[in-house]
């Protein structure tokens, strides 16, 4: 899959220096093709999420377009866009994503049954999703009982359940060790280089390391840091 | 969980707490709904129980009786009690008043204590050939004439058809039970003028009744009148009042517009709390789905994120709605037919007026629409907060709550 985002703005309501509004995205163009996984750093407030989640056809742009393999997101009704993300887009958020009145296993499940049932073969997917994780032995705990950085593999682990084409991840090894974040990195290396385009916002440097491509994002700009 | 459509109802499952205060609002919404109607409907239906039960324009008592005020508890309520006149009353009212269209005497007496009962027992007596407050009603249970002998009892009298109770030492054949009219008619026993004659006497007999020194035989207990059509009841019950000696007329609708004025006093009553109750509840309700969706808004924003449309996220919020409502309405219409079940004795007996509660067709009638009612209220509530909820940019709160 490839994501282009043409001359994309992303402006909020707030007062400041006179104005009634503030550009958290300045005007962008931005591709990521399949098989490249691309880094984005940058200080904090800078409109990373907010690329992410234009990106991933979550925010409305205040101007431009995103296109998916030509599928422009935004031209897209909200069912049309919630069913193609459920298939080819797969948005890692930030900090704790778990619905929790579900298990482990059914929270990783969760995208597969957006539209459609719970089959064999996706239990057999997410079993194989968790080991690989280190999550296996938490497959019936609620996520209540969970850690921070077992959370995180959980939403990792969801994220890849339906093999999209697209991975958008949120500081994705944010809570987790040297261990873990190896794991998960190695992960999201090997789904870019079996074809799905992965953006990856990180602050951690052991991430470039995996990385193709690297940006800096500051004050709603972004710029190429290293390619 | 096999699909996305058993979220709903596994998320209210995983939050009991959550859950049981929403149900706890959708049983106060139908209790008050469910409760309420049928709280009027019973009176209502009592109220109407009594009117067809007396059946008579005009009723004439002893002026003792009448300004002792004891005519109405007998008449209208049933409590044992007794008062009589002469019999000649009969004729003077054919004689000298005009417009009487049926007029018929009654008997009461009051056994000591029955055969069959623990407590004292109303005895009524009628004229089969005149009667037409008694016999309808009568006829609707047994469907023949009293003979000499038989006596019919009121729902509530604990024997069986076909057996025989002593009454001041007569035997009496129990031919039938009558239905129920919420009141304590419900413990008389009735009878023809025969039996309650032979009973008269046979209470003279034993000395414990005082028939104001006269004969069993030339005494009667009241009158019942029916006016013709072309005359006036009023008219006609001042003629009585001021040509028959010793004696009071009281229009009957005089009697039950005193009951009906409390009934219509008591319905508005619980009419204005039910919609308080209803305001409040549903007040209460958007407050509580608003506050509950509001903290789920992160949840909505990751199914969201996962693929789930705005119109899905509605119809998880608004099943769980459904879901709630429909288990709290029928918990608060069971638990409504419950109270009026164990306390509608108490309530008839606390209020004084009748309470006798409707077919079960117009119950389940009642009861579906209130399910229907508090499901929609339910649904229209969480609707608001749902629309609210899903209108909202997932970028934006993930945004905000990252």
């Amino acid at each position: 899959m490839k994501l282009i985002a043409t001359k994309i703005t992303k402006k909020f309501p707030r007062q400041r220096d006179g104005a009634n509004f503030f550009y958290a995205l300045h005007e962008t163009d931005f591709a990521l093709e399949g098989g490249c996984l691309a880094v984005i750093t940058g200080r904090s407030g800078g409109g990373k999420t907010t690329l992410l989640n234009l990106l991933g056809g979550l925010l409305q742009p205040s101007s431009g377009t995103v296109k998916a393999d030509d599928v422009d997101l935004y031209q897209m009704d909200d069912k049309r866009l919630s069913a193609f993300r459920n298939r080819h887009i797969a948005v890692i958020p930030q900090g704790v994503s778990a619905v929790y009145t579900l298990t482990v296993t059914e929270n990783i499940l969760l995208p597969t049954m957006m539209y459609g049932k719970r089959t064999a073969e996706n239990a057999q997917r997410a079993e194989e999703l968790m080991r690989h994780l280190g999550i296996a032995d938490l497959r019936d705990a609620m996520p209540s009982e969970l850690s921070g950085g077992e959370l995180r593999r959980m939403a990792i682990a969801r994220a890849m359940m339906t093999a999209p084409g697209c991975i958008l991840a949120d500081e994705p090894t944010g809570d987790l060790d040297d261990e873990n974040t190896a794991v998960v990195l190695k992960l999201l290396r090997e789904t870019a280089d079996a074809g799905a385009a992965v953006l990856v916002i990180s602050h951690d440097a052991e991430t470039l390391k995996y990385a193709d491509r690297v940006y800096r994002m500051d004050g709603g700009s972004l710029t190429v840091h290293h390619a | 969980m096999k699909s996305i459509r058993s979220l709903p109802f596994v998320n209210l499952i995983k939050k009991p707490a959550r859950s049981v205060a929403l149900l706890i609002l959708s049983v106060f919404l139908a209790v008050s709904a469910f409760g309420g109607s049928l709280a009027v409907m019973s009176l209502r239906n009592g109220i109407d129980s009594l009117e067809s039960r007396l059946g008579a324009d005009i009723i004439v008592v002893p002026y003792e009786a009448a300004t002792k005020g004891s005519y109405e508890s007998v008449i209208l309520q049933g409590n044992p009690g007794a008062f009589y006149m002469r019999h000649t009353v009969l004729g003077e009212i054919e004689e000298e008043i005009a417009g009487v269209e049926k007029l018929s005497p009654q008997y009461f007496l009051v056994s000591a204590k029955a055969g069959c009962c623990s407590v004292r027992v109303q005895i009524i007596g009628f004229d089969p050939e005149t009667d037409f407050s008694v016999t309808p009603w009568i006829e609707r249970s047994y469907g023949k004439t009293l003979s000499d002998g038989d006596v019919i009892v009121g729902s509530t009298v604990e024997v069986s058809t076909g057996d025989d109770i002593k009454l001041f030492d007569q035997r009496v054949n129990v031919v039938g039970q009558l239905e129920r009219t919420g009141t304590e008619l419900d413990t008389a026993i009735y009878c023809n003028v025969n039996t309650v004659k032979q009973l008269m006497q046979a209470a003279q007999v034993k000395q414990l009744v005082d028939y104001n020194g006269s004969d069993p035989d030339q005494v009667i207990s009241s009158v019942l009148l029916k006016v013709r059509d072309d005359y006036d009841i009023d008219d006609v019950t001042s003629d009585i009042n001021l040509h028959v000696r010793g004696v009071k007329a009281i229009r009957a609708k005089s009697m039950i517009s005193s009951v009906s004025d409390s009934l219509s006093g008591v319905s508005s009553a619980i009419g204005v709390l039910i919609a308080v109750i209803w305001l409040l509840s549903l007040i209460i309700m958007a407050i509580s789905f608003s506050m509950i969706n509001q903290e789920r808004k992160k949840e909505f924003a990751v199914l969201r994120v996962l693929g789930a449309s705005r119109r899905m996220l509605s119809s998880i919020v608004f099943r769980e709605a459904l879901m709630l409502t429909c288990a709290g309405s029928v918990g608060g219409i069971l638990l409504s037919l419950l109270i009026g079940l164990l306390f509608a004795d108490s309530f008839t007996a606390a209020i004084g007026v009748p309470f006798l509660l409707p077919a079960t067709g117009t119950i389940v009638a009642v009861g579906a629409v209130t399910v229907a009612a508090t499901m929609l209220a339910g649904a229209l509530t969480a609707a608001v907060s749902a629309g609210k909820v899903s209108r909202q940019d997932t970028g934006v709160i993930l945004r905000g709550e990252s």
